[in-house]
């Protein structure tokens, strides 16, 4: 299908967008390859998380350990990465996940994604192992394989300067894995800048496994689109659409700014899902984004946060990343580790049931420094808490420190040993599932599904979340399908009319799970599938409140390629994803037994609040669940996606694999 | 009468940067919540409470002393 020539790029571009190279590293073999797909090859795979997933099914056997030389680790982007428009420098990180042992899946952005592409490729897929640690360069289309035993061992800031010394270029940008990635944690993360992370499904221990402890990225090429006026339009219409679309508010607070709303709507998960409030709204303001923003951001005290406190990813307008600068307890927040996102301040904050803002920052910086999921690690010492409140575990467990919810010193003590897999904190380093596996109690507790704990975004409250929490293929995600409140009679109009061009014309009260609702959960699943088969972030381009909807993605493919792409062919995309991805772990041996929610959420009702008493019905679940199925086109029994589904978004060859 | 606001994320600014989102301010007497978010330009839909409790709508009639507490719509994030 194929010619793979050795290590040299091609001269001529045959195709728009793309570099038309993909690149080859056996890490046993120390071999290094470039493949030169044809226009077709891209036109099936088109980039992202799909074109992850198709590598990793060619090249990984069925059944491996994902913690094995077998696994087949992939970077992978798409047409659109490195033009100067919002929201396209997202790279997705593809591999056989150690935490459900179906596919991992996790996107990051920086400037990391948008680098690759200038030196030279649409993705990498790692392979093999090396016997010892090593790192990868790609430079202007060169790579080689470098030893790594100095890096080894170090923070992630520490190896930022180190490599940026040795090159002696402060432009490579570094894809890492931490400490926490070297010792094989579950939720090890990979991280860029030292503050963007492919934080999710345990990439950072695949790449760990393969002792590959960085790849390096410098180029001087350009992206050539089909239409370069188009790009220009697109680009230019964004700061017109900032305002109107309330990503202005979104950049200026950050994803950190949801956290008194959440609070507000009964939403914020606390005392490990126990609750949707904290104990009072005082509490949830002092973890909140306008703190954050007030006294925290660089630049604050002199109110020039705006222009010292916001970071961005190549060429975004947004500007949504926090850099903070102050301290904890004595110690240093360096800005070069950013700031905390929504999602780590509810996992170091409410979920632990700590209202310190402090705390929470400099959880974060430990989980930057280290190299580890904040939503993991932060729900997995949430899940410990809950247990030693209920006498599960003892100060003889946790080596004297008193776990419990609110303890924000107790919860920093832990993180640490979490990060070195001291004592207890070897127990939780594989996170919570695999803890109460070891400890055989604590299940009851658990907020996770296939293995990965829940983010921050209750599905008790926002009810479609419920579905997509437990049927994504890759556990519960955030980030998976659109929430139900831009899809409510009082949603904002531009919402609304986003939604209308993908069928949806009916909204629904945020706490309903009907037919209208998982058709809802559905296509804005595919139109987030797209997304991350397109190499976009979703909170600059998806199917409602975002910077631009799902006609602007077709009209930026259109734009970088020149092919003819739809708003139907961008949803077919993200179809095509899903049902990969979802083939992909039918073939691992997951199935619809595995679309679960945690025990607790089925059982017990939420306390305080706007949420107060509320619960997920089992029965209303369960015929969402089976609605759902129907919808996809998957079989109702088994939840596999069937022969006709798959040959619909071209996957015939996947149904023959899977002898359907 | 008196009533108090606390005004979240991007509502902020419909007070002086330096309040940060909160202010007391004079209504007249039976003044709903409809009234006073009018007063202060908010006309968009938003999710507000009164001493943090949650069960009233835009018609309730606020009381001196109050503490209306509004909050954006938020979807994702």
């Amino acid at each position: 299908m194929f010619v793979i020539e050795n290590n040299v790029i091609g001269d001529e571009k045959m195709l728009h967008g793309y570099t038309g190279n993909i690149l080859h590293v056996n890490l046993t073999t120390r071999s290094i390859e470039v493949e030169t797909p044809d226009e077709a090859f891209y036109r099936d795979y088109i980039g992202g998380s799909l074109m992850g997933l198709y590598y990793l099914w060619k090249f990984a056997p069925q059944g491996i350990d994902a913690l094995s030389p077998e696994n087949v680790l992939t970077f992978a982007l798409s047409a659109p990465t490195g033009l100067p428009v919002s929201g396209q420098s997202r790279c997705t990180a593809t591999c056989k996940s150690p935490s459900s042992g179906g596919a991992a899946d996790s996107q990051a952005g920086g400037f990391w994604p948008a680098e690759l592409k200038f030196a030279g490729y649409d993705a990498v897929v790692i392979r093999g192992a090396a016997s010892e640690p090593v790192y990868l360069s790609i430079m202007n289309g060169e790579a080689k394989l470098h030893d790594a035993a100095h890096l080894w061992g170090k923070m992630t800031l520490d190896v930022d300067n180190i490599l940026k010394k040795e090159w002696n270029d402060k432009k490579i940008e570094i894809a890492q894995i931490g400490i926490s990635g070297e010792k094989l944690a579950n939720f090890a993360s990979v991280m860029n800048m030292s503050n963007r992370a492919w934080g999710r499904t345990g990439v950072g221990a695949v790449m760990g496994s393969k002792k590959l402890k960085a790849i390096v990225v410098r180029g001087s090429q350009r992206v050539t689109p089909a239409d370069k006026k188009a790009v220009m339009a697109l680009s230019r219409r964004g700061p017109k659409e900032m305002e109107p679309t309330g990503m202005d508010s979104f950049g200026k607070y950050g994803t950190i700014g949801i956290v008194t709303s959440q609070h507000g709507a009964g939403g914020l998960p606390t005392n490990n899902f126990n609750s949707g409030v904290m104990a009072s709204l005082e509490d949830a303001t002092k973890i909140g984004g306008e703190r954050l923003y007030d006294e925290l951001l660089r630049g604050a005290a002199e109110e020039k946060q705006d222009r010292k406190g916001r970071d961005t990813c190549y060429a975004c307008i947004v500007r949504c990343k926090r850099v903070v600068e102050s301290e904890y307890n004595g110690k240093k927040l360096d800005p070069d580790y950013g700031g905390p996102e929504y999602e780590s301040i509810a996992t170091f904050g409410s979920y632990c049931g700590v209202n310190d803002l402090h705390a929470g920052s400099y959880a974060n910086q430990l989980c930057n420094a280290y190299g580890v999921d904040t939503i993991s690690c932060g729900a997995t010492i949430a899940w410990a808490m809950e247990c030693f409140e209920n006498g599960l575990i003892t100060l003889e467990d946790t080596d004297g420190i008193e776990l419990k919810f609110g303890n924000a010193e107790a919860m920093i003590a832990m993180l640490e040993k979490t990060l070195n897999r001291e004592g207890f904190g070897d127990i939780l380093a594989d996170g919570s599932a695999k803890a109460a596996d070891r400890l055989g109690k604590g299940h009851e507790y658990l907020i996770t599904i296939k293995g990965q704990e829940l983010p921050a975004h209750m599905p008790q409250v926002k009810r479609s979340l419920a579905l997509i929490y437990a049927v994504n293929p890759f556990g519960a995600d955030h980030q998976s399908a659109e929430h139900d409140p831009a899809y409510t009679p009082k949603s904002y109009d531009n919402n609304k009319a986003r939604l209308a061009p993908l069928g949806l014309h009916k909204p629904q009260d945020a706490r309903v799970l009907n037919a209208e609702k998982v058709e809802f959960a559905l296509k804005t699943q595919y139109a987030f599938s797209a997304a991350d088969t397109l190499g976009l972030c979703q909170f600059v381009y998806g199917p409602s409140w975002q910077l631009y909807g799902v006609q602007e993605m077709a009209d930026l493919m259109c734009a970088a390629t020149g092919w003819d792409v739809t708003l139907e062919a961008i949803q077919d995309m993200g179809k095509k994803r899903l049902n990969m991805m979802r083939a992909y772990n039918a073939r691992e041996g997951l199935q619809r037994d595995d679309d679960t929610l945690p025990e607790k959420m089925l059982e017990k009702a939420l306390v305080g609040g706007r949420s107060d008493g509320v619960r997920i019905e089992h029965e209303e679940f369960e015929s969402a669940l089976t609605m759902y199925f129907e919808q996809a086109g998957w079989d109702v029994a088994s939840g596999i996606p069937t022969r006709a589904t798959l040959a619909s978004v071209g996957l015939e060859w996947v149904a023959d694999e899977l002898s359907l | 009468m008196q009533v108090n606001i606390h005004l979240f994320g991007s509502l902020r600014d419909y007070l002086p940067r330096e309040q940060r989102g909160r202010t007391t301010v004079e209504v007249e007497t039976a003044s709903t919540i409809h009234d006073v978010l009018h007063s202060l330009g908010i006309e968009k839909p938003v999710l507000f409470a009164v001493n943090e409790a949650h069960d009233n709508d835009s018609t309730y009639q606020l009381q001196a002393g109050d503490t209306l507490t509004v909050f954006e719509l938020t979807a994702g994030g």
